[in-house]
Order: C-alpha cells, then structure tokens, then sequence
C-alpha cells in the first residue's frame, strides 16, 4: 500500500479530512507527522533563509518528520479558492521551495488548485492526482466527491457544533457516531468571553502559541474563535472593513477580527506569525478598527521562532488585567 | 506600622518598595540581579529589613517582573502580577492624569497607553533588544564609559549623528564606522540616544495613540541624554517622577494593598527570616513526550517548592501553594 | 482635483509630461530622502516593506503640497503590492488627511488600466489627445532609459570616477525640460556622444554582474543605496534585463499579441518553480538561471520581508546552474559601510573565481595539446 505523508502544518487544519479521505478511497495509506515540538521547529528553521516566516519553518520541520515514514509527501500549491482572491507567495511555491530546501524529501506529490483557471482545470489537476493511484477516472471520481463530502462534514463540524479544528478532526477520525454532542464547554465561565483571531495553523499548534487558548480557558474566560463564525458573517465583517477580500484566508483574520470587535465581547487577541506578510497587513487592518471603535480591547501577539513563553503569559495577563480594571472601573462610575 | 511590601525582580535588576497604610513610600532598594535572582531577593529583603523602623507589619507582599513566580514562591507572595499592569499603577499614584507611559528596562521595554486612568493599549518589545537599555549598556562598555558619563556627554552634542540599524550588532558597526570617520564622541553618544528612541518608537511605540502628559520610567530614565531625545521625536514635554526606577515594585505594593483590603485572610508573607534560608535550584529534561521540556525546580531541603517550564501542566504547580 | 503619486527612480519626468499636456494639476513630491523614510517607517506596520514605506513617505509629502488625489497601482494576485492603496488610504485617513486613492490596476489590464484612469484624471479628453501626450511621455521614458543602458557600460571604466552620473543627470534634467520630440532626440545623441568620449581606463574586461530582484528596488537607486554606481567605481559593469520601457512596450504592443518578455525567463524557472508566486521571484530564479554562464556573478536585490523574494532566495541555491549570488535586502536598517564591505568582497570573489577559471582553463588546455 501506498503511503501518503501529510505535514501537520499550514492548510492541514483546513481540509486534512477532505485530503485524508480522498487518498484513503484511492487506497493509499496517510501518515500524518508528530505534533509540533521544539525539534521540529528547529528542524524546520534550519533549512530556510532566516527570514522565512514561522509557519513554513514549521511546515518544513514537519516535512523532515516525515521522511522515512512515508513513500510521498502531499503538497498542494493552493494559489486560489474563490475567483481573483490569491494566496501568499509562500503557500504558492510552497511544493518547489520544500523540494529545494528539503532534497531529501520523498517525491512530492503536488497539485494546482486555482480556480480562476475555471473549474474544468480543477477536474484535470484532480484526475492528475488521483491517476498516480490508479488508471480508473470513475474512481478518482468517487474520491473526489468522497473527499468532498468529508470536507462540507467537518466544515459543519466546527461551525454548528463549535468544534475546534482538531476536535473536529478527532471526531471524524474516531469515527465513532456515538455521541455526537460536544462537551458543554466548562460550566465555571465567570469572566466575559475573549476571542482569538487568526490563522488556524496558529491557533491550533500548541507548542508555537504556547498554549494560548488552554491558559484563556484555565482563567475561565469562554474562548471564541474565527471558525465558530459562518461563512456569511466573516464575509459580512471582512467587507465592512477593507471591502473585498484580497487574500485567501483573509476572513479568518480581518473578518474574525471585525465581526468580534462589533459584536461587543470582552477582549479580541489577534494571533500573527512573525515574517507573515498578509499578516502584517491585514492585522493592521483589525488593530485600526480597534483603536477606531474604542469599544473592545484589542491586542496582536506575534508569535516567533524565539518568543519566550514568559513574553506570551506576561501579554496575556497583562491584557486580562486591563479588560478587569476596566471593567471594574465602569462599574464603579454607574455606582 | 502596617506597611506592603513590593518587589520587582527584573533581568537586570531587582527592586524593592515599601508602602505605609497611606501608600507613601518608606524604604526603597535597587540591586542588579546578576542573573541570581534568588539571592538577591534574600540579599535585598535584608537590607529592607535594617532599613525599616522598628514595628513595621507587613501586612501584604506582591511580586512583579520577569522573575515574579520564583521570587513569589520564596517571599510566599500574596499577589503576583505582570509587570505591565505593576508599572501602570505606580505611575498613576504619582500622576493620576498620565496618558502614556514610556518604560524602559534593562532587557525590555514597554509601553502603556492611558485614558481616563484605566489601560487601554500597551505594547511590549517582540523579538530584539533594539530599543532597550542593554543597546546603552553595551555601547557605553564599548566606549569604557560609564552609563552616568553617558548621559552627561550626550548632552554636550551639537551636531547629532544619524546611527543606522536596528539591531546591536549593526548600529555598533555603524558607530565604529562613524567614530573612524571622526565625528565628536558627544555627537555619536547623542545620535545612539536618538536611535535608541527611534527604535523604540518604530517597535513599541508603533501604532501607539502616544499623548500628553507622557510619563518616562524604569532604569533608563536615568539618563538625561534619552529624556531629551524622547522629547526631541515626541515634540512634547516628559515627566521622569520620582522613584521611576522602582515604580513596577510600589505599583505593586499598591496592588497588593488594594488586595489585602477586600481579602479576609491575613499576608501568606514568610517573613524576613527566608533571606538565611539556603534554596536548591536545579533542572531536568522532561521525558514525558517529544517536546522534551526543561524543567526548572526550586526546592528546600529536598522537598520541592515549585517547578517551571513544561509545556503541559504534568510539572506546573501552583507557586503560591 | 490634485493628483500626487509615488516615486519610482526618474518615472516621474514621463508623468509630468503627460500631466502637463493633458492640463491635470498634479504636484511632485520631493525625491526619495531620509525625511520621506521616516515618515514613512514611522507610520507603517511592522514588517512593511521598503517599497511600501517609502512609497507611504512620497503620499504623506505629496498630500503636504496639497495633493488631495493619490494614485497607486493595485491589483490581484501579486504579492502585498495589490493590498497597499487599501492599507495606505487608511493610514492617510487615520493621519487626518482628507484625500481620495485611486488604484490603478497595473497587474492584470497592464498600461490598459492607466489609461483609462488618465482618461478619467483628464476630465473625458478626447482618446486621441491622451495618446499623443502618453506617447510623448513614453518618449522621454525611452530617452532615458537608453541613457542609462550607455551610462552602465561607462561607469566601471570612466577614468574620473562619477563623470557617467554627472552626465546622467545633467541629462535628467534636460529630458524634463524637453518640450518637443526634436529638443528629445538632441538631448539623447549629446549625452550618450559626450559618454562615448569620457576617457577610460585600458582594463582589459571588466567582470560584468547581473541585478536581478524585485522591481521597486532595482529601480528607485534610493532603496538600493545606489549599488550600481558603487558597482561602477568597483570597476563592475552592470546588467539588467528589468526596465521601464521594457516593461511599458512589452504591456503596450506585445503582451496583447501573446508575447512576453518574460517567457525564455519563466521558462528557464521551470525546473525549480513551477508557478508564478506574486511580485517578481519567479523572474528571480529564472534569471538565476538564465545568467549563470553569461554573467561573472549576481546581485540579488529584495526588499527585507518580501514574501516572493524569501521563496526566490529559498530556492535558487538548489538550482544546477551555479553562478555567485549576493542577496542584499533593501530596509531602512541598511548602513551604507556595511554594504560597501560585502560589495568589495564580493567583487574580490568574483576577480578570484575568474582567475582560477581562466587557470583552469589554461591547464586544461595544456594537458590537451599535451596529449
């Protein structure tokens, strides 16, 4: 059997069911690497000009995990999802620059997917991809719509049920229908409810967050995050405040961000990857809302290769702080 | 006398304020940490204490600073808090009506927007020592100067010179070029004040709603070479207050009153007598899963106080217990 | 209505003409300096580039004389440059300036978009009027751009270091004072004659280097700190496929009949990256390639933080085709010492890696007609 290898990384959080299903039906075996640890970071770092953004760092450190576990390694080109809206250079040349900074890598199974090129062209890259597995077009067709559905299940899983992420992942993974209510999250909520905003390859990689959401959570505030908006309220936000969008996964940022600062919760943190670029910009975006409304508090954390989890717990007390005397000092003017 | 006790372990120094019942400073020490942070929590809790008239009760103890869980596990803190919102307090005693406070420290730097008395923004330097003390430091042990030296002659410039780079490393590259070039050293002393400031402005300082009244703190404040170039890019008049370079211990002194005063119970403080007390650090690598964390472990004859740096909870417990 | 826009090297001197022949108000601000840097590091998010920094510096100077309509091309689908209007609009506005950004789609329609933003700028004109200045402006673009080619090749062996760019400049001038195509063409035939007769040194073969990167910084010399001329008193002669002109009559006359000037580029990218990935790094490494036996060796220009550079820098040195890359990143952070260090040693390397060839080759020699 086949092996197909998929780096815990970037765009797994965003569509690993659809991609693990559709390898899974042409018969392949998916492998996914370890959770991220500070040797594969390093890892990572070391192969790229210093000034590579932490995500691919880390994409790269799981590529490298990877290696000896997997007979190829999946790497989409994802250029475009919706029409005339791009992805960052990085994303773009992401299978040609692991090729160049990793020699060693098993082949590279790679696919364009642009959907300016019109739907026809999306086919063909698919059947491509699905031919290194077998010579039936009805059988890569299945996989496909297969892997779609797999997709659309856990996109509901995460927005109706509230699942993050990797829960969702879990649950489809375990396959086990049993139960199909979440956990009520903990029932000591006694502080107002902060929301987390950015990319989900951020949010959900513990070791280069530092365990944000766990430490929000253990202080008992209620964690709100971009994936627990529809696709119609991040558009609506995202247009609000810079109009169209302009990068692929702006709405989790720009869009999140705005639609969570209007709504009134008690804080929005703002996650960046230090060397992001769309990052820098659309972040800017978010914190110019902020400082506009005057209403929600608003703090960025730029997460790097070198942040000291000290740097990250001294922020986020701080800002829990600011949002309680706050609170407290309002309280006191009404008395 | 009832008095709070507030100290601010840094990674430069370490600091110490008392406060009486009407949050007016008693006794005040400032010590390098030299990397020995514990010791000089015993060292400084020595010199409080011959310091202080006889009969004082110290009714509370907060900790701040980089170092606020180790030293809070050794004083048996009441409070610990973040030396953000500790440095916004202090100031606000002084000046109630501040709107902005610039700190800089030995290793970072910090700054603290204000309106109406209650935080609003504040930011923090994220990855290089660019626009901190320690660029000071290390350029002033280049030129064999001292940090008092410093100041001085900065003041004496004429023609600044524009020092580029952001980083240590290539603005003391820059300086040497520019000091082959033969330019006047008060001249070069003051243009690393004004890239220090604008380091930190363009770092800090950046997209910060920076207004008047601008309160100036933490060690740096010392030197007046800095104040005037902070006034200089600002175009606004700076307030450097009274006791700055303690201002993160009394601001936590103050919190930890305002704490004692709605808490029942009576100070976890473990008394002057913990500064003879011989302490055991050590640390260890977690072999628990891949992420290998190093675990640092404080302990007192042989029994364990507390342990740091895991990345799950497996090690964590709470200091204060 | 006053427009104001950005500077990108001389291009300023095409769009005053333009302007000024189709009656539009606009303003010029100050040429790129270190107050226009500030400025614009000041108000810029963190992990900006220089083009977008300095770029913001120009609006805010323009927006000073009273500029209140600001152009800048945007676009999709490359790199952050087509988010830049957005993001600088703001800023502008939270700065408490009250003006208007129009985006000039440069990316997908090319000179097409500018056209027809000129047509609206130049309240309707007739189409044959706006052709007639743009081709005069285009003219003074051409003018200039053959002056730089010839000031190129004369720097490196001009016996008095800095007569090309006195010359040069002196030229500049004249081309923006030219107000007819006869006045254009003198102004070009003097300088590049009074070029040919500069004396020279006898050096036998200066070591020729390519500039390759991104647009913006290989042509504004401000972001840059003017590493050609410094590459000229090193003796250096310096090569560049990216200019204006090129880029305008590839748009304009070309690219509609399915040509590119970028194809034989693109192509020898091929093997290393596949895809266009925004800005210019697949130019990057597709120049790598195609220059590698051509030239001595490489300067690689990329403004610090560009997201398509740090991909091109990732990958060209797995590429089989092996020439010497410098990389500099252009950032404000740059001292101009530091710069100069790297760009004598590299000069050093490449005399060095000649002489062992030339050696080699001498050996190889040798030991043939030995046989």
């Amino acid at each position: 059997m086949i092996k197909v290898g998929i780096p815990r990384a970037l765009l797994y959080y965003q569509y690993y069911p659809m991609w693990k299903t559709f390898f899974e039906e042409l018969g392949a075996e998916v492998v996914v690497s370890p959770l991220t640890t500070q040797a594969i970071l390093s890892s990572g770092s070391s192969r790229v000009v210093a000034d590579t953004c932490l995500p691919v760092k880390v994409f790269c450190g799981h590529v490298l995990a990877l290696i000896g576990e997997c007979d190829y390694i999946f790497i989409p080109a994802i250029c475009s999802v919706k029409t005339k809206i791009y992805n960052c250079s990085k994303f773009l040349g992401l299978p040609d620059m692991t090729k160049a900074v990793i020699p060693e890598s098993p082949p590279i199974f790679d696919i364009d997917i642009d959907i300016n090129k019109g739907k026809r062209e999306l086919y063909r890259a698919i059947y491509k991809l699905g031919r290194r597995f077998t010579w039936n077009p009805f059988k890569v067709r299945q996989a496909g719509i297969a892997a779609w559905q797999a997709h659309l299940k856990y996109r509901q899983l995460m927005s109706i049920h509230g699942l993050t992420p990797p829960q969702a992942i879990e649950r489809i993974s375990n396959k086990s229908e049993a139960k199909p209510e979440i956990p009520p999250s903990s029932p000591t909520q006694t502080q107002a409810a902060i929301a987390v905003v950015g990319h989900p390859y951020l949010l959900y990689d513990e070791h280069i967050n530092h365990r944000l959401i766990h430490r929000l959570e253990k202080a008992h505030y209620k964690v709100l995050m971009p994936e627990m908006l529809t696709a119609e309220e991040l558009k609506l936000a995202t247009t609000r405040l810079v109009g169209r969008s302009y990068w692929t996964y702006e709405e989790e940022v720009v869009g999140a961000g705005g639609h969570y600062l209007e709504s009134g919760v008690g804080g929005v943190i703002g996650i960046m990857a230090f060397g992001c670029g769309p990052d820098s910009l659309m972040m800017d975006m978010v914190h110019r809302r902020a400082a506009r409304l005057r209403t929600t508090a608003f703090m960025s954390l730029t997460l790097e290769e070198h942040t000291a989890e000290a740097g990250v717990v001294t922020r986020l007390e701080a800002f829990l702080d600011m949002i309680q005397r706050r609170k407290r000092s309002q309280v006191e003017v009404c008395v | 006398m009832e008095a709070y006790l507030g100290i601010d372990v840094g990674s430069v120094t370490t600091k110490f304020a008392v406060l009486n019942e009407s949050d007016e400073l008693v006794t005040h020490v400032y010590l390098p940490t030299e990397g020995k942070p514990i010791d000089m929590v015993q060292q400084g809790l020595k010199q409080i204490k011959q310091q202080l008239p006889k009969g004082v009760d110290i009714r509370g103890v907060a900790t701040t600073g980089s170092a606020r869980y180790l030293a809070g596990v050794i004083m048996g803190a009441d409070l610990v808090k973040n030396e953000i919102t500790s440095h916004a307090v202090g100031a606000l005693r002084y000046f109630p009506e501040g709107q902005t406070i610039i700190e800089i420290g030995g290793q970072d730097s910090k700054i603290i927007i204000i309106r109406d008395g209650i935080v609003t923004d504040f930011g923090m330097n994220t990855v290089c020592a660019a626009g901190t003390g320690s660029f000071l430091d290390h350029q002033a042990l280049r030129l064999n100067m001292s940090i008092k030296e410093f100041s001085q002659r900065a003041l004496d410039s004429t023609t600044p010179v524009r020092i580029a780079g952001r980083c240590t490393v290539f603005a003391e590259s820059d300086m040497i070029h520019k000091q082959q070039m033969g330019h006047r050293i008060e001249d070069i002393l003051y243009g690393l004040c004004q890239a220090l400031v604008r380091n930190y402005l363009n770092n800090v300082g950046l997209g910060k709603d920076i207004q008047s009244p601008i309160i100036f703190q933490g060690g740096v404040a010392f030197n007046q070479g800095i104040v005037k170039a902070i006034q200089e890019e600002l175009g606004s008049e700076v307030i450097v207050p009274p006791h700055h370079e303690v201002m993160g211990a009394i601001g936590a002194a103050l919190l930890v009153h305002e704490e004692m005063a709605h808490s029942h119970e009576g100070s976890k403080f473990k008394g002057f007598g913990i500064s003879e007390i011989k302490y055991h650090t050590s640390s260890f690598e977690c072999q628990a899963c891949p992420s290998l964390c190093e675990i640092a472990q404080l302990s007192l004859n042989g029994q364990v106080l507390a342990r740091w740096g895991g990345r799950c909870d497996l090690w964590e417990r709470s200091p204060t217990s | 209505m006053r427009i104001g826009m950005p500077h990108m090297g001389n291009l300023y001197i095409p769009f005053k003409a333009l302007f000024q022949r189709l009656n539009i108000d606009f303003v010029i601000p100050p040429l790129n300096n270190q107050r226009t840097l500030s400025l614009g590091v000041r108000h810029s998010p963190e992990g900006m580039c220089i083009p977008f920094k300095l770029t913001l510096g120009n609006l805010i100077e323009a927006t000073e004389l009273g500029a209140d309509t600001l152009l800048m091309p945007a676009g999709s689908g490359i790199c952050r440059l087509g988010y830049y209007a957005k993001t600088q609009e703001q800023i502008l506005h939270d700065l408490g300036y009250n003006i208007a950004m129009v985006s000039v789609g440069v990316s997908q329609r090319k000179l097409f978009g500018l056209l027809e933003m000129i047509k609206r700028l130049s309240n309707n004109a007739p189409w044959s009027k706006i052709i007639s200045a743009f081709r005069f402006g285009l003219a003074k673009l051409n003018a200039m751009d053959r002056i730089e080619r010839a000031v190129q090749k004369i720097r490196p062996v001009e016996r008095i270091k800095g007569t090309a760019n006195k010359l040069f400049a002196k030229a500049i001038k004249a081309i923006d004072q030219a107000d007819d195509y006869n006045t254009l063409k003198k102004v070009q035939i003097n300088c590049i004659d009074q070029l040919n007769q500069v004396t020279k040194v006898s050096k036998a073969q200066p070591l020729v280097v390519g500039i390759i990167g991104e647009f913006y910084v290989l042509l504004e010399p401000f972001s840059n700190l003017d590493v050609e001329s410094e590459l000229g008193k090193l003796g250096v002669e310096v090569r560049r496929t990216t200019f204006v002109s090129e880029w305008t009559k590839f748009s304009l006359f070309l690219n509609p009949l399915g040509m590119n000037e970028k194809d034989r580029i693109h192509k020898a990218a091929l093997p290393y990256l596949k895809r266009d990935i925004g800005g210019d790094g697949w130019e990057s490494v597709g120049e790598k390639v195609l220059h590698a036996t051509e030239y001595d060796g490489l300067i690689h220009l990329a403004p610090f933080t560009c997201m398509p550079e740090i991909v091109a820098q990732n990958i060209m040195p797995s590429t089989k085709e092996n020439i010497p890359v410098l990389t500099i990143l252009c950032d404000e952070q740059i001292a101009k010492p530091g710069m100069l260090t790297r760009l004598e040693a590299f000069v050093d390397l490449l005399e060095h890696r000649r002489r062992a060839q030339s050696n080699s080759l001498r050996r190889e020699h040798g030991s043939l007609s030995g046989h």
